[in-house]
């Protein structure tokens, strides 16, 4: 997994909770890279969900609900270093339908031994958009904080309906199907 | 340190890290790009290959179809002119059995035609008065027919002979003036018939000799002298002028030659017609033969006589105001003016001919014995008539065979006259035989022969023939060379 979503997530904690939190789950983790994330980096997904348990241990705060905030502060993330993504797109579900064929095929041109997750969009109609979800990794949760994030920066509300599927294993495929109402 | 400056050396090292990251992640993507634009490079590259090794092949797939239809084309060369060439072989071919069968044609008129001949012309003599104007008239109308007849001949066989490139030019010295006076005898009683004026004018700066072909240059002028009366009307002229003259008037490289220049005042020769009467069988019109006769080969045999002696034919013409030949001899054929040639040269036809046709000349043989060898009898009948005449006594042989086995028992043989051509034995076997003999070989042996080929006479004379004529032998001839050998 790539570099950016470990740094990213430490940035969340320490602004989020602080910077002795961070301290505290790294150390407990007792991980591979030591913690020495940068974002060009690979690391293993492992260590990140790693982190979230011990984070969920420490707050007390749900593993699966930590996922989903960190979804949502990583697209604000997003955002802000990569501006230019949101370049003449003008809502949510257009920005979605751009995620698997314009940018993460950007970013397998910065890093060819990148594995993003698989996503199908199936506009139903204006207003209603079918995502479909599909990782080897057990991401399903950060996925849905990200479609929040998404929502909140274009300023839209929807309801999301998430269907959790089997795949190769729980939070490794989910059906998210969104109604835009304002 | 405290709290406070450890946290802002971290943010420090934070936003250095962060700094770096941004640094290695432009990088990154400028290397993709760069990447993206080698290998669009390459991949036009590669497509430019592709495209110039298509164009190559292209090309070399055009050159190959180029290759292969020049292949066919030079095929189809090769066979158009093998095509060619077995036409040509065939066509020589045939035109050597035309030849061929033209030489045995002529061959075969001219045999009866020689003794038709002697025969009028011994007739004509009307030695015995026994013959009235009118027969004799008769007579005079046959000897003139088988004469025109025989011309004719000769003219289809000189030019089958010309067609088969048989026809040779033999130079020798030859005398102007018995040139002139032999033509003289000839045209002057035609010229009188018609009350032409008939000159013949020698420039005086002529020498006495010129190196010429004498047969072929007496044709020509023969030729064209008898055409000049023939197509000039009565109290007209004609003349047969002999000068020196320019050669290749038209070129820089001139010198001194001789011209032989026929003119006469008739119909002429209109200006359209004038390459076309040098050709085969044309004449100026076709009423021109109707009116005077003639087959159209004449003029064409003396243009490739004068071509194979190197001279030239000329004519300067217009319709009804008469018409002028020039023959010109190239200049080898003027010769210095000197006398030596004549006491030797005194041996020619022309001087025999002119003497042998003063009649006067010609006294009576002394009952000496002639062996006539020769398988046509209607020639032996005609020859004997003539000799006995001339107070000879003939024997005859009807081949060499015969004549041989006669020789044996009758030894007061003084001539043997004979032929070439003969069943059993030919005369060329039997002559080798005869001088093969001691008792013969002084024998005089005249060979006479319808062939009128060089080759044959010098094998003749090789063999031992001490003279040689061809048939038709004119009788003038006959008897001069009878009274040089008895």
């Amino acid at each position: 997994m790539k570099g950016i979503i470990f740094t990213e997530f430490m940035e969340m904690v320490e602004e989020k909770f602080s910077v002795d939190v961070v301290e505290e789950i790294l150390s407990a983790a007792n991980l591979e890279s030591n913690g020495e994330y940068t974002s060009l980096g690979t690391y293993s997904h492992e260590e990140v969900l790693n982190l979230v348990t011990l984070l969920s241990e420490k707050s007390g705060l749900e593993a699966g609900d930590l996922a989903v905030v960190f979804g949502e502060y990583l697209f604000g993330r997003f955002a802000t270093i990569h501006a230019d993504f949101f370049h003449g797109v003008s809502n949510g579900f257009d920005f979605m339908e751009k995620v698997e064929g314009y940018i993460h095929i950007e970013v397998q041109k910065l890093y060819p031994d990148a594995t993003p997750p698989k996503l199908t969009c199936t506009r139903a109609s204006d207003d209603k958009l079918e995502l479909h979800y599909r990782s080897h990794r057990p991401f399903a949760s950060v996925a849905e904080g990200l479609i929040n994030g998404c929502a909140a920066h274009f300023n839209e509300n929807l309801t999301i309906d998430r269907q959790d599927l089997p795949g190769v294993g729980p939070g490794t495929e989910a059906r998210f199907i969104m109604e835009r109402t304002s | 340190m405290d709290a406070e400056a450890w946290k802002k050396r971290y943010q420090r090292e934070k936003s250095a890290r962060k700094a770096a990251e941004h640094i290695a992640e432009e990088k990154t993507r400028e290397i993709f790009f760069r990447n993206q634009e080698l290998t669009k490079l390459a991949a036009s590259l590669e497509e430019a290959v592709k495209e110039r090794t298509r164009e190559l092949e292209q090309q070399n797939l055009s050159l190959e179809e180029h290759r292969d239809k020049l292949k066919n084309q030079r095929r189809m060369l090769q066979s158009t002119n093998q095509a060619l060439e077995e036409k040509a072989i065939e066509l020589e071919k045939i035109s050597r059995y035309k030849s061929e069968f033209l030489a045995n044609v002529s061959h075969e008129l001219r045999t009866p035609l020689n003794s038709t001949i002697i025969l009028a012309r011994l007739m004509l003599d009307n030695s015995e008065g026994s013959l009235n104007t009118d027969e004799l008239h008769s007579l005079s109308i046959i000897y003139k027919n088988a004469n025109e007849l025989l011309e004719i001949i000769e003219d289809i066989l000189d030019m089958s002979k010309v067609q088969a490139g048989e026809l040779s030019i033999h130079m020798e010295d030859v005398s102007i003036h018995d040139l002139c006076q032999t033509l003289e005898e000839q045209f002057r009683p035609l010229a009188d018939e018609k009350s032409l004026a008939f000159t013949i004018d020698v420039d005086s700066d002529l020498g006495e000799w010129i190196n010429a072909d004498r047969k072929r240059l007496k044709q020509i002028l023969k030729n064209l002298l008898s055409n000049a009366c023939k197509f000039t009307p009565g109290q007209g002229r004609v003349a047969l002028r002999v000068f020196r003259d320019v050669w290749n008037p038209d070129t820089d490289y001139t010198s001194e030659c001789l011209s032989f220049e026929v003119s006469d005042s008739g119909i002429g020769v209109p200006q359209e017609k004038q390459q076309t009467i040098f050709q085969m069988f044309k004449q100026a019109d076709g009423s021109t033969s109707r009116n005077y006769g003639g087959t159209g080969l004449g003029l064409a045999i003396c243009r490739k006589l004068s071509d194979l002696m190197d001279a030239s034919l000329t004519l300067v013409s217009e319709k009804g105001q008469g018409a002028t030949f020039t023959l010109s001899l190239p200049p080898g054929s003027l010769l210095p003016n000197t006398e030596e040639h004549s006491p030797s040269s005194k041996d020619n036809d022309f001087f025999l001919e002119s003497a042998g046709s003063d009649d006067n000349e010609v006294v009576d043989f002394n009952q000496q014995t002639v062996l006539l060898v020769d398988d046509d009898l209607r020639n032996s009948f005609a020859l004997s008539q003539l000799l006995q005449k001339q107070g000879l006594k003939v024997l005859l042989s009807e081949n060499g065979q015969q004549a041989l086995e006669l020789l044996e028992t009758e030894r007061q043989v003084d001539l043997v006259v004979l032929d070439l051509m003969m069943p059993t034995m030919d005369g060329f076997t039997m002559l080798e035989q005869l001088r093969s003999k001691v008792d013969y070989r002084m024998l005089p042996v005249i060979m006479l022969t319808a062939s009128s080929s060089a080759e044959d006479e010098k094998r003749c004379r090789l063999a031992g023939a001490d003279d040689y004529l061809s048939k038709p032998v004119e009788v003038s001839e006959l008897l001069t060379c009878l009274h040089r050998w008895l």
